[in-house]
C-alpha cells in the first residue's frame, strides 16, 4: 500500500513538472523514479525508454512500465492515472476557460523557459544512459551514432528499436556480451 | 466559449481507444491522426480546434499529445469527455508497456536476451540524442532560450532536475512580466 501511494505521489509530481511535453520529462522521471528510489536499474530504465519510444502513444507511457516493476498490475494502473491526471485536468480546464492561462504573460514566460531548461536536462539523461555503455566498451557508442543519424533522418523509433533488438540478440547469441 | 457538441461517451471512448493503438511516431503523427480521424472522417472537430488545442496545451506541463486529446474531448463532451478521451487513448500503449515490463522480468537471462537489451541501450542513446536536438531546434529557439537550455543542464547537473525546471520557469515569468510592464509604461 505504501508503495502504491508513493508511486502515485511521484508520478503526480512528474506529470505536474513535465513542461515541454513528455519527451522532455525523462530527466524528471529518472530523478524521481529511478535515482531517488532505485525502483529500476539503469539498464531497465534504458529498456523502458526504448519501449516508450517504440510503442504508440506518449513517451510518458513509461509510467506503467516502471509501475509494473514496483507494484505489479496495480502499480502500473496507479502510475498511469497519476502521470496523466494533472495534465489532463489542466487541459480540460484550459478548454473550459479557452486560454485564460495562456494569455497570462507570466505563464507564457514560465512555460517557455521551463521547457527550454527541461530540454537541456535531457543532456543529463543522455549521459546517464550512455555511461554504462562507455564503461562496458566505448566502441558501443559507434552504434548509438549510427542510430542517431538514422533517427535524425526520420527513421521511426519502432524500426530502430526492433533492429537493435534483432542485431543485439544475434550478436549476443554468437559472441556473448562479456 | 463554444457549446460542447454531443458525441456519445461510449463512441468517443472506442474511437480514441483505436487511435491510441495507431499513434506511433510521436506528436506529429498523433496530430495528423486526430485531424484525419476526428476531423475529416467524422466531422467532430475542425483543423482549427486541433491548432487551438495544441497552442494552449503546449504551455501546460504534461504529455502534449494526451492533452490535445483531453482538450478535444472537452469540446466534444464536456468534462466527462475530457477525462474519458485521454484515458481511452492511453489504454493500448499502457497495455503494451505492461507486457514489455512483464517480459523483462520473465525472459530467461541468456546471451541472446542480454544482447537484445544491450542493443536497446545502444539505440536509445542515439534516439534520445536525435530527439533532444530536434526539440531544442523547435522549442528553444534564439539566444535567450539556448542560454536557458544550458542553464537548465548546469543546474540539473549541480542540483536537481526539479529545481532546474522550476527556477528557470520563474525566471521566465519574471522576465515576461517585466517586459510587459515596460511596454505598458512606454
Amino acid at each position: 500500500m505504501a508503495e502504491l501511494a508513493e508511486l502515485a505521489l511521484r508520478f503526480l509530481m512528474i506529470g505536474a513538472l513535465a513542461f515541454g511535453g513528455g519527451g522532455s520529462a525523462l530527466p524528471i522521471v529518472e530523478r524521481l523514479a529511478v535515482a531517488e528510489t532505485h525502483w529500476l536499474t539503469p539498464q531497465q530504465f534504458a529498456a523502458g525508454v526504448g519501449f516508450a519510444y517504440a510503442t504508440p502513444g506518449p513517451v510518458l507511457i513509461l509510467a506503467p512500465f516502471i509501475g509494473y516493476q514496483v507494484g505489479g498490475l496495480a502499480g502500473a494502473l496507479v502510475s498511469t492515472f497519476a502521470v496523466f491526471l494533472i495534465p489532463v485536468l489542466l487541459a480540460g480546464a484550459a478548454a473550459g476557460i479557452v486560454g485564460r492561462l495562456r494569455s497570462a504573460t507570466w505563464f507564457k514566460g514560465f512555460g517557455s523557459f521551463a521547457a527550454a531548461a527541461a530540454i537541456g536536462l535531457l543532456g543529463l539523461t543522455l549521459y546517464s544512459l550512455a555511461k554504462p555503455l562507455i564503461l562496458l566498451h566505448p566502441g558501443l557508442l559507434l552504434g548509438s551514432g549510427v542510430v542517431f543519424l538514422a533517427a535524425w533522418r526520420g527513421i521511426s523509433p519502432v524500426s530502430l528499436i526492433a533492429g537493435a533488438i534483432l542485431v543485439g540478440a544475434v550478436s549476443g547469441a554468437v559472441w556473448g556480451t562479456d | 466559449m463554444q457549446t460542447p457538441i454531443a458525441v456519445s461517451l461510449g463512441r468517443l471512448s472506442l474511437v480514441l481507444l483505436r487511435l491510441g493503438a495507431l499513434a506511433f511516431g510521436g506528436m506529429g503523427s498523433t496530430l495528423a491522426l486526430l485531424r484525419s480521424e476526428l476531423g475529416a472522417r467524422r466531422g467532430w472537430i475542425t483543423d482549427q480546434d486541433v491548432a487551438e488545442a495544441l497552442a494552449i496545451t503546449q504551455t501546460l506541463p504534461g504529455s502534449t499529445g494526451v492533452q490535445v486529446v483531453a482538450y478535444l474531448g472537452w469540446k466534444l463532451a464536456g468534462w466527462p469527455g475530457a477525462l474519458i478521451a485521454p484515458f481511452s487513448f492511453v489504454v493500448v500503449p499502457a497495455a503494451m508497456m505492461i507486457a514489455a515490463s512483464a517480459a523483462l522480468v520473465a525472459i530467461p537471462d541468456v546471451p541472446a536476451t542480454r544482447g537484445a537489451l544491450l542493443g536497446i541501450q545502444i539505440a536509445v542513446v542515439g534516439i534520445l540524442a536525435a530527439n533532444m536536438l530536434k526539440m531544442a531546434r523547435s522549442t528553444a529557439k534564439g539566444r535567450i532560450l539556448s542560454t536557458v537550455l544550458i542553464g537548465g543542464l548546469i543546474i540539473g547537473a549541480l542540483g536537481s532536475a526539479v529545481v532546474a525546471v522550476l527556477s528557470m520557469g520563474m525566471l521566465g515569468a519574471m522576465g515576461a512580466m517585466r517586459k510587459q510592464r515596460g511596454l505598458n509604461d512606454g
